[in-house]
């Protein structure tokens, strides 16, 4: 009874996937190949040029997720270190492994996996993961399918929604790591974010992704806003989230915030 | 014996020399600096799909002034798990914006155990695999509303015993699925090479009735693994373009693909090298003429 097809493709999948089994082949193919189902037949053809091209299949794949999440991942890979971001990359691999066709969307499928670990690994800085995620984000608004939109050029109304940049998110980091510069030194370390701030986090008309502070009211009231609230709501919404009564000072402030918002195309003006 | 040609090229179809479009050099063709010197450019849908910003925006405007042929990276057709809806649906979306009669993929499995591991992984060369694969062809062109096209891949690896060649191989599955074979002569080249056998007696062994377009491209020496690898890393050597025209003069006017993706040049220096192979394709076709072969489609390339 030879072996089916399945079983040999299953095996090379194997292989590729799981580094321990990549080891296990280094050490003795054949049993190796053995202990995934071959038969004998199977196993000399497998291993007819050498069980290097066996191991050649998990380089390549590895490699190349390794460069994409590598280069994704910017100034925290290079804090982590590549050894460790290898090791954590061939446990990825192994299992799960990547969910997605799209090789631009495996960084952040890779780093929902790993960045746990990373938060509770007292060997690394604490805000590794958040500066990791920060710079996939800015890939991730790049390729962002969303239209940004047009300026509406409608004045906005106290009792209408307003209208907004489709791929603004209001983020809340713990360290300011979207200060960091690109390329980080060795000492280089984020100031913690003040208390109840945000980060504006979105891609402009002109393709960039841009990253705006923004204090604590005026990002609930943004919240509000992208949530389809009307501008009434999420001042009231935001004056109570920040325990503040809205007075002449705050409606002044918030004309100024609005008009910089519209500036700066995280807003796109009032609704048609 | 049916000739894919006939039922899948038609007088739009670009024939002659055409490029694969990366991010390399795209804002150079934008500025227009690729007119009148390919066929066509060739696009990778998962590169596009379910995709915002810059670089769609200036697919779309390329998009809009060059003709385009689709050939994915993705659909895993020799996989044992089911396709993915929201993958057919997206790629059918952008296939009725963008696609040409056919869309062309590679005969491998690329997933494991539902792990997508972004590789051509090659598939044991045996009938019931290629039974099999040709039912998940079948279903794939019935998802797609359109012919597939299928490319042989370059392997580095014997995926057991196997029972027929690479050119039998292909041969079964493309029968079997009634499609279209996307002839990649530079892999057929690099798995001479890496396996011994005689290239031009492979390429001979594929259904020549059944190719609708044809890739070429150059490869490198992988040291480490004392194997040549499909990189498409250099320029295509000269024996592709010998293994070029000898297919074109059998099959007359297709797409010919270059295809660059390692070590990428200024697009100046890759379009000399599409002129040069449009130089060999030409000479082909003047030779199959010559021969007193039936005439192809009409090229409009």
């Amino acid at each position: 009874m030879s072996v089916e097809p399945d079983q040999i493709r299953s095996a090379l999948g194997q292989v590729v996937r799981d580094r321990a089994r990549h080891d296990r082949v280094v050490a003795d193919p054949h049993a190796e190949l053995t202990a995934l189902g071959l038969d004998e037949a199977a196993r000399a053809g497998m291993l007819a040029c050498g069980s290097q091209r066996l191991l050649a299949y998990h380089h390549m794949v590895h490699g190349r997720l390794f460069k994409t999440v590598r280069g994704f991942l910017g100034g925290a890979a290079g804090r982590l270190g590549d050894d460790r971001l290898r090791a954590d990359l061939d446990a990825w691999i192994a299992d799960p492994g990547p969910q997605t066709v799209y090789l631009r969307d495996i960084p952040a499928q890779f780093l929902s996996w790993a960045r746990p670990g990373w938060d509770a690994d007292p060997s690394l800085p604490p805000w590794l993961g958040e500066l990791a995620a920060h710079q996939v984000s800015i890939r991730t608004i790049r390729n962002d399918p969303r239209e940004v939109g047009p300026q509406t050029e409608v004045g906005i109304e106290l009792e209408r929604p307003i209208a907004c940049n489709a791929t603004v998110e209001l983020v809340r980091y713990r360290w300011a790591v979207h200060r960091l510069p690109t390329k980080l030194g060795p000492d280089a370390e984020p100031e913690p974010t003040p208390e109840g701030q945000a980060v504006i986090a979105y891609r402009h008309a002109d393709d960039q992704p841009r990253f705006v502070d923004i204090k604590p009211r005026s990002a609930h009231m943004l919240e509000l806003l992208i949530a389809g609230k009307t501008l009434r709501e999420a001042l009231f919404g935001a004056c109570e989230a920040t325990g503040e009564t809205l007075d002449d000072e705050i409606l002044g402030v918030t004309a100024v915030t609005l008009a910089d918002l519209i500036d700066r195309h995280v807003l796109l003006g009032g609704l048609a | 014996m049916t000739n894919m040609r006939e039922r899948l090229l038609d007088p739009s179809t670009p024939t002659g020399v055409g490029l694969g479009l990366r991010a390399e050099f795209m804002a150079d063709v934008q500025q227009g600096l690729a007119n009148d010197r390919v066929a066509f450019f060739e696009v990778s849908p998962e590169n596009y799909m379910n995709r915002g910003g810059r670089v769609v925006r200036m697919f779309e405007d390329i998009a809009a002034r060059h003709r385009l042929i689709t050939h994915g990276l993705m659909m895993s057709l020799g996989s044992i798990e089911p396709f993915s809806d929201v993958y057919f649906k997206d790629l059918r979306g952008f296939l009725a914006r963008h696609g040409s009669s056919w869309h062309s993929d590679h005969l491998c499995f690329s997933t494991e155990q539902g792990a997508v591991l972004h590789d051509l992984l090659p598939l044991p060369l045996d009938e019931v695999t290629a039974t099999r694969v040709a039912g998940r062809i079948r279903e794939a062109q019935d998802r797609l509303e359109r012919p597939l096209a299928i490319e042989n891949i370059s392997y580095y690896l014997p995926m057991g015993r196997p029972q027929m060649s690479e050119a039998a191989f292909m041969t079964m599955v493309c029968e079997q699925a009634d499609c279209g074979l996307l002839l990649d002569v530079n892999n057929v080249y690099v798995n001479s090479k890496n396996f011994g056998f005689d290239v031009r007696e492979m390429v001979a062994g594929y259904p020549l009735e059944r190719v609708i377009q044809l890739h070429v491209a150059g490869h490198t020496h992988w040291d480490r693994f004392d194997m040549f690898l499909d990189d498409h890393g250099a320029t295509a050597e000269p024996t592709v373009h010998e293994l070029l025209a000898w297919v074109v003069e059998r099959t007359g006017p297709v797409p010919v693909l270059l295809e660059r993706d390692k070590k990428i040049p200024p697009l100046a220096e890759l379009l000399d090298e599409v002129t040069a192979l449009q130089s060999t394709y030409d000479q082909a076709l003047i030779r199959r003429g010559g021969a007193g072969h039936e005439p192809g489609v009409a090229s409009v390339g």
